[in-house]
């Protein structure tokens, strides 16, 4: 007996037939090839597999594909879309918030759904926002000013 | 300035989209998926190897597939791509299990059985001098030895009224980079490509050469984006391309082997933990007379590039100081631990800790004001170097000095009220410089060494280079020196990842050699390439990597000048410590950095934070005990984005003349000085003397305990 | 992975029956993920029931002077919910990260039982209840009793947590501190959860409890009593005692997270601050 999983990803309903005991992060990169989510440490511990379940930033690496039965999920690959992203993937060259960018996409997914939440967060706030997020690479200070110059950018974007 | 603009790096927009892909985003068909069966003990012989039965399909792989030798050829010591008949550390790979369901691959993995015959390890540095267990290697687990001095350091000491003596402890740091190693081999007709995620294209081709006892060319090393290296990318990725390589060979199919969190943890290398003494021979007055130094780096199971990193960290442990009489004597260790290997700053971390934590300390001894008490003994300009060498260039450390003091409002915070509440707050600082590159022989040029530029038909001009860009930026500094030499917009210069097939052996891309060595080879070639730019046609222009004509070394007798040139520093760190929990906190950290001449500001900057940062943590959070390795970043703690403080940084313009426009480097020098500013700082606010890295609350009780 | 049953369970029957038969209930998943991680790697990880369809299992309501807080409330919803008590909500806010917080749920953090459990000191000081549920019906007991040792609680096999019961009103001062080795997304080394009726000065009713220094969490009935009725400036001078009757009461243990010295030093100063913040409001 197959059992489907349906959900909707990136704006689609879509169905899966694969075992209810794979990680959504597995599903996603194999099954989907949506290797925009990436695996950093498979432990709930680094970000980089963040993605929005019903809007909010999710850890893929943690949750069972069958927790995400009708459920909303967004990918960086269904947030690049966005005008949102257009924004904060403009402000995050500016700031040269990207070296090695595997934190990367985690990061917009995470400080995506803080601006739309917070329309004028403080330097507090989105590091509190991004304290799940681990980036090796910066030290976060440029990242934080990214999400800054998105602030200001912002618009009506979100 | 020549660089004005900051570009844009052409790297980002992908990475932002997530369509930027690594290693482990690549797949083939009839891919099969490879786990490494490893040691669970740290010492022993294997007795025996029993293995589940195999189903079709699935195989296993070790070392008696490896074609011709069982070694990784780069190194010049033992090192065996599979541990045949003994095991050395915990982690250890011994074979690889392969198919096409992970899932069912980790099974058969698990059911390997080894029966071992365990020996007594050597679980520390200080348990491989003892020499109370069976030794590793040789009858002293001396990997290798080193010793440099100058000046009459006998005299010296019978001549000193007082001693003056302290002993710093370091251990070790896991690079951390958050995309772990992986590689794929893909067997194709007549070649293998392997697809990997390194430091070091060229490196491995010539290692897979070694290893299969057939001509490198055989192999094709295409480099994916690295998720981050410091370091870390350059010896394990030997390895697994090995592994991957041998498998791909043996079933015919593209083999892909990705690490876990927990095998990056517990297997690859990491920095190698230090003790290191430092006696110096003072005069009545507080002067130094001469200083000893004894350095002991621990190697783990095997030695790999500890020689490189020891002596690197050797010539600069006399820190920024040229004292009347200096000895310096290093050893690199063998114990039963990961191995140790290169990491941002290449030695230079432990020594300075070491160096200027003794200088702090000696001034807090003599109420002496630190920064005045060091200056009687600062290098300039034609200064002899510890190995007999010149600092030939304009040592820029007082400018670095100034200008972080100024930053930091260093004099007026320094006598700022320490007590507030439960609160301690002190400000600390250290001086440091960063030799680089190495200096490699004679100023001949290095054989079958070169980059190149490629003039394409469409007109644009193509970097040939097997340096990587592993997120520091390197691809967007290098394009914009050549740009500059050819007066073209830098839309027109392409550099792509390294294709051993396209592109010509350089060097591994590490020892923050990559702009002030290369970029000149690259400015030259671009020089020679500018009033041909016109021609019709594709043709390239190959350049030797070649040494400065300043430089003088000898080799054999390691004598001359260690380094092509020198990056000058100051970081000075506020921290607070609660004295409720004895955890300490950075509230601001400033670095004041001669780096030549500033290729790309926002570059910079990213490598200044992300290097201070990366020191922080190697600082206060970072710390991994011999007898518990983390396997997991519960236990493994690198800072967020609530941990660290703002850090703020000012460069020193000291154009450094054989560099291209004058630049120098800047990857591995932020990092180096974190330590010994934060250690400084903490023993101000609590006035009392730390030797430790990471200071963690746990160690500072301890002290403050014995204190009151 | 064969399950048998219904992964989805739709009613609170269905689900503890298939729990009796050796389900493990999956409600945030993030302990679930961790304990089973080397099994789902290899494909072997026991059957599971998601408990997320229950409604059972959800809400925040106020009966009778209490709250009522469903096992399947999360740790980002206690966090900014102003029906829960100060102390809880500043506990479950120093969970993990945000997306953690967001699937960690308050009965995964109790089943999970661990002396790290952030929920825990807060709900102990609070006098929490837990009601847990079975085909046989409900019952409630004080989570003191329910949490049996390290990881291990007094559910049965067909039993499951459904919800929280905590007093309301029944304190007036708080105190919080959770001490992890950085400042967020860390493990628990030291934690200290106190609740208090203080009026006119003096300390009518106190209950604290300790986070991470023992194999559960550690109450502290001696010196609740050695408290009650003492005015504010008597227990601070009375600091150095009580420091000392906190160290004998703790059980710390060196581990690769830290040693039992500091713990249990760490410990002590906690209340020494927990009584100055009292005392110097
Ligand atoms: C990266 C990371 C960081 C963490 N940080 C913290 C932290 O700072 N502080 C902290 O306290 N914890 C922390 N945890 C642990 C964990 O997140 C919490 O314990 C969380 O509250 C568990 O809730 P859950 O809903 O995810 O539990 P689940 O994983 O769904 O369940 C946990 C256990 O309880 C059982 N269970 C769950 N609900 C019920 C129920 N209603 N009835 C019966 N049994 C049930 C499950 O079968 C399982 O055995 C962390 C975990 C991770 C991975
Ligand atoms: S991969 Fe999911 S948190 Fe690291
Ligand atoms: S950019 Fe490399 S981890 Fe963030």
């Amino acid at each position: 007996m197959t059992k489907l999983t349906s959900f909707t990803l990136n704006g689609e309903f879509v169905s899966t037939k694969s075992a209810l005991d794979l990680r959504l992060v597995d599903v996603l990169r194999c099954e989907f090839n949506l290797t925009g989510t990436k695996e950093g440490c498979g432990e709930g511990e680094c970000g980089a597999c963040m993605i929005l379940l019903d809007g909010h930033p999710a850890l893929s690496c943690l949750m069972l594909l069958g927790a995400a039965k009708d459920r909303d999920i967004l990918t960086i690959e269904g947030l690049r879309a966005t005008q949102g992203f257009a924004v904060l993937s403009q402000a995050f060259n500016d700031a040269g918030a990207v070296q090695c960018g595997f934190c990367t996409p985690g990061m917009i997914m995470t400080t995506y759904a803080l601006l739309r939440d917070n329309p004028n967060p403080d330097d507090g706030a989105i590091r509190a926002a991004m304290a799940g997020n681990l980036c090796r690479c910066t030290g976060y200070s440029m990242i934080v000013e990214a999400v800054s110059l998105a602030v200001q950018r912002r618009g009506e974007t979100w | 300035m020549p660089f004005s603009k900051d570009e844009d790096r052409i790297d980002t927009i992908g990475k932002c989209c997530g369509t930027t892909r690594y290693v482990g985003d690549l797949s083939f068909d009839n891919m099969l998926e490879a786990v490494t069966v490893r040691s669970t003990v740290r010492r022993g012989k294997i007795k025996k190897i029993s293995l589940p039965e195999m189903p079709d399909g699935y195989f296993c792989v070790d070392a008696s597939d490896i074609p011709h030798q069982n070694q990784v050829t780069y190194f010049q010591d033992t090192c065996p791509y599979f541990a045949e008949s003994e095991v050395k550390y915990i982690a250890q790979p011994i074979m690889l299990m392969v198919g096409p369901d992970l899932r069912k691959v980790r099974r058969l993995a698990q059911k390997v059985q080894i029966d071992y015959e365990e020996i007594p390890a050597i679980h520390t540095l200080d348990e491989a001098l003892e020499g109370t267990k069976p030794p590793m290697h040789n009858d002293d687990n001396v990997y290798f030895k080193e010793d440099f001095s100058y000046g009459d350091i006998d005299g010296a000491f019978a001549g000193s009224d007082e001693i003056f003596e302290t002993q710093t402890r370091t251990g070790y740091q896991e690079h951390l980079y958050l995309e772990t190693q992986g590689v794929v081999a893909v067997p194709e007709t007549g070649k293998m490509t392997v697809y990997a995620s390194t430091q070091g294209p060229h490196a491995i081709r010539k290692a897979l050469g070694g290893a299969f006892g057939c001509d490198e060319e055989y192999f094709r090393i295409q480099q994916m984006p690295l998720g981050g290296g410091f370091g870390g990318k350059i010896e394990t990725p030997f390895f697994l391309a090995g592994h991957a390589a041998f498998a791909a060979s043996k079933c015919k199919q593209p083999v892909r082997l990705i690490y876990s969190r927990e095998e990056d943890l517990l297997a690859t290398t990491k920095r190698h933990p230090s003790r290191i003494v430092i006696r110096s021979a003072l005069d009545a007055k507080g002067n130094i007379l001469g200083v000893d130094i004894d350095v002991v780096f621990q190697a783990g199971g095997y030695a790999l590039s500890c020689r490189m990193v020891l002596d690197t960290g050797l010539k600069k442990a006399t820190g920024v100081y040229h004292f009347p009489a200096a000895r310096v004597l290093g050893r690199a260790v063998a114990t039963n631990n990961p191995m140790a290997g290169a990491y941002r700053g290449f030695g230079g971390p432990q020594t300075f800790f070491a160096i200027e934590t003794h200088m702090n300390a000696l001034a807090r001894k003599f109420k002496r004001d630190p920064l005045q008490f060091k200056a009687d003994y600062f290098i300039k300009q034609g200064t002899d170097t510890l190995t007999g060498g010149k600092y030939h260039f304009h040592v820029a450390l007082p400018e670095t000095i100034k200008e972080a003091a100024r930053l930091a409002d260093y004099e007026r915070r320094k006598k700022e009220q320490v007590q507030h509440g439960p609160i301690l707050r002190g400000i600390g600082q250290a001086l440091f410089s960063f030799g680089a590159p190495f200096s490699l022989g004679t100023n001949q040029p290095l054989p079958n060494r070169c980059m190149g530029l490629l003039k394409r038909k469409d007109g644009r001009v193509e970097i040939l280079s097997e340096l990587v860009d592993m997120g520091q930026g390197l691809h967007t500094a290098l394009r914009k020196i050549v740009a500059r030499a050819l007066k073209i917009p830098i839309e027109r210069i392409i550099y792509k990842d390294a294709d051993t097939d396209r592109v010509p052996e350089a060097s591994i891309t590490g020892a923050s050699m990559s702009v002030v060595l290369f970029g000149r080879v690259l400015k030259d070639a671009a020089d020679k390439l500018k009033p041909r730019l016109e021609e019709p046609g594709e043709f390239s222009v190959l350049e030797k990597v070649k040494q400065p004509d300043h430089l003088q070394w000898d080799p054999v007798k390691q004598q001359g000048d260690p380094f092509h040139s020198y990056v000058w520093g100051t970081v000075i760190a506020q921290v607070e410590v609660n004295t409720l929990t004895w955890q300490v906190a950075a509230r601001k950290i400033w670095t004041a950095l001669d780096v030549g001449t500033p290729i790309d500001r926002r570059i910079i900057k990213g490598q200044i934070d992300g290097g201070t940062i990366q020191g922080l943590g190697y600082s206060l959070l970072e710390s991994m005990p011999m007898d518990a390795m983390p396997a997991s970043l519960a236990d493994y703690i690198i800072p967020t984005s609530l941990d660290v403080p703002p850090v703020e940084s000012a460069l020193i313009a000291n154009p450094y003349p054989p560099g291209p426009y004058g630049a120098k480097c800047v990857g591995e020098p932020p990092l180096i000085g974190v330590g010994p500013a934060i250690v400084d700082a903490v023993a101000n606010a609590c006035g009392i003397e730390l030797f430790q890295l990471p200071v963690s609350p746990e160690y500072l009780m301890q002290k403050m305990a014995n204190k009151s | 992975m064969v399950n048998s049953h219904n992964p989805y369970p739709a009613t609170l029957r269905e689900a503890c029956m298939a729990k009796q038969k050796g389900a493990v209930p999956y409600a945030g998943g993030t302990d679930f993920m961790i304990r089973h991680a080397k099994a789902l790697q290899t494909g072997q990880c026991p059957p599971f029931i998601f408990l997320n369809d229950l409604n059972e299992l959800q809400g925040i309501s106020n009966p009778d002077n209490t709250v009522r807080i469903g096992a399947l409330a999360t740790m980002a919803a206690l966090s900014v919910n102003k029906e829960i008590p100060g102390l809880l909500s500043q506990a479950c806010n120093c969970v993990g990260s945000p997306a953690l917080r967001s699937a960690a749920t308050l009965g995964g953090n109790i089943c999970t039982a661990s002396p790290a459990g952030d929920s825990l000191p807060p709900l102990y000081a609070l006098g929490a209840q837990v009601e847990i549920c079975s085909p046989a019906g409900r019952r409630l007991m004080p989570i003191r009793d329910f949490i049996s040792g390290p990881g291990t609680t007094t559910l049965q096999s067909d039993e499951l947590l459904s919800a929280v019961i905590l007093p309301v009103n029944e304190f007036n001062e708080f105190y919080h501190h959770k001490v992890s080795p950085r400042v967020a997304n860390a493990i628990t080394k030291v934690s200290l959860a106190v609740a208090a009726r203080i009026e006119n000065k003096r300390i009518k009713k106190i209950r604290m409890a300790f986070g991470s220094v023992g194999p559960t969490i550690i109450c502290c009935p001696q010196i609740e009593a050695a408290c009650t009725g003492s005015s504010l400036s008597e227990l601070l001078s009375a600091v150095p005692e009580l420091k000392i009757m906190v160290e004998k009461t703790i059980k710390p243990i060196d581990d690769h997270r830290s040693t039992a010295q500091y713990r249990r030093s760490i410990a002590a100063n906690l209340l020494a601050d927990c009584i100055e913040t009292f005392g110097n409001p």
